[in-house]
């Protein structure tokens, strides 16, 4: 979709639909144009702008909290393992 | 057919077991840590993960796209949770296990703890210099976490926590794309209510801490 001056026009979403399509956009996971509605969306929406940066928040603290590591008990058990091979 | 598959495999000798090691060190953090979700116990963990690279190893000759190692290899893992593990699992949970009272699939509305008490909810999670509430912050989110029924947890787990795109995602879980879309909804609802359900809830402390944070 483009306007006549040749630049991209947004297509306007109301917030339903901008909190339907949240996770797909903050994961990523979105074709161009519906990206370019939801980020118009959030600039002009003060409910949904937090809302998102509650979920970003959300994202951090689940990364923060379930990232583990290999014990080094693992670490060995994997490289003998390859040595093996 | 298996050993032709490894001769392929040996005829690259040094260097594909080289790069093997190299992927394996690079992915084995995340591999314990999706293992870790899926089994609950850090020792079927370790042995869930070292299945998978015996098995990995195994069919890395038919690998053709050394870029796609990531979902490839969580594919597997997965795959022999489900045909393996779950079925001869003796060791118990760890995590405790926290019934969620609504997890139908279907059920579409988004429930979100802004909503429900956006201010005091958003100062009280917005302390993160205050370390203490911090700490028991992150056990919140793993108790959430650990009550997610099976298919929502290790849908959040891949997406939000080792990156991996919708797409990989559902190849890794064999599922549609779509799938994974509705369940990323569905697992992030659900986690945000069991977050909700711990912090009101009798006995939990969570509301106090809340109230802390305000004041
Ligand atoms: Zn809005």
């Amino acid at each position: 979709m483009t306007d006549d001056k040749g630049k991209k026009a947004v297509a306007e979403i109301d917030c339903l639909q901008a909190i339907t399509q949240l996770y797909e956009y903050l994961d990523g996971n979105i074709d161009e144009e519906s990206r370019a509605s939801v980020e118009h969306h959030l600039d002009h929406c003060r409910d949904c702008f937090s809302r998102a940066e509650f979920e970003r928040a959300l994202t951090e603290r689940i990364q923060e909290s379930q990232k583990g590591k290999a014990p080094k008990s693992l670490q060995e058990r994997l490289r003998h393992l390859i040595d093996s091979f | 057919m298996h050993l032709a598959q490894v001769t392929v495999v040996m005829r690259g000798g040094e260097d594909a077991k080289a790069h093997f090691s190299r992927a394996i060190e690079e992915t084995m953090d995340a591999l314990y840590t999706v293992a870790l979700r899926l089994t609950r116990n850090g020792a079927d963990a370790e042995d869930l993960v070292a299945e998978t690279v015996a098995k990995a190893w195994a069919a890395f000759g038919q690998l053709e796209d050394k870029e796609r190692f990531r979902p490839w290899i969580f594919r597997i893992l997965h795959n022999s949770f489900i045909s393996d593990f779950r079925k001869k699992k003796v060791r118990p949970v760890e995590e405790s296990d926290i019934r969620v009272n609504t997890c139908g699939e279907d059920d579409d509305d988004i429930f979100s703890l802004l909503e429900t008490m956006p201010h005091d909810f958003l100062v009280w999670w917005g302390n993160p210099e205050r370390e203490y509430v911090n700490k028991l912050l992150g056990d919140d989110i793993r108790k959430a976490i650990a009550s997610l029924p099976e298919a929502f947890r290790v849908t959040v787990i891949l997406v939000n926590v080792e990156g991996l795109s919708y797409d990989e995602a559902a190849e890794v879980l064999g599922v549609p794309p779509g799938t994974v879309r509705s369940r990323m909804k569905r697992g992030r609802t659900l986690l945000q209510k069991s977050l909700w359900e711990q912090a009101t809830g009798a006995g939990l402390d969570v509301s106090d801490r809340m109230k802390e944070g305000i004041e």
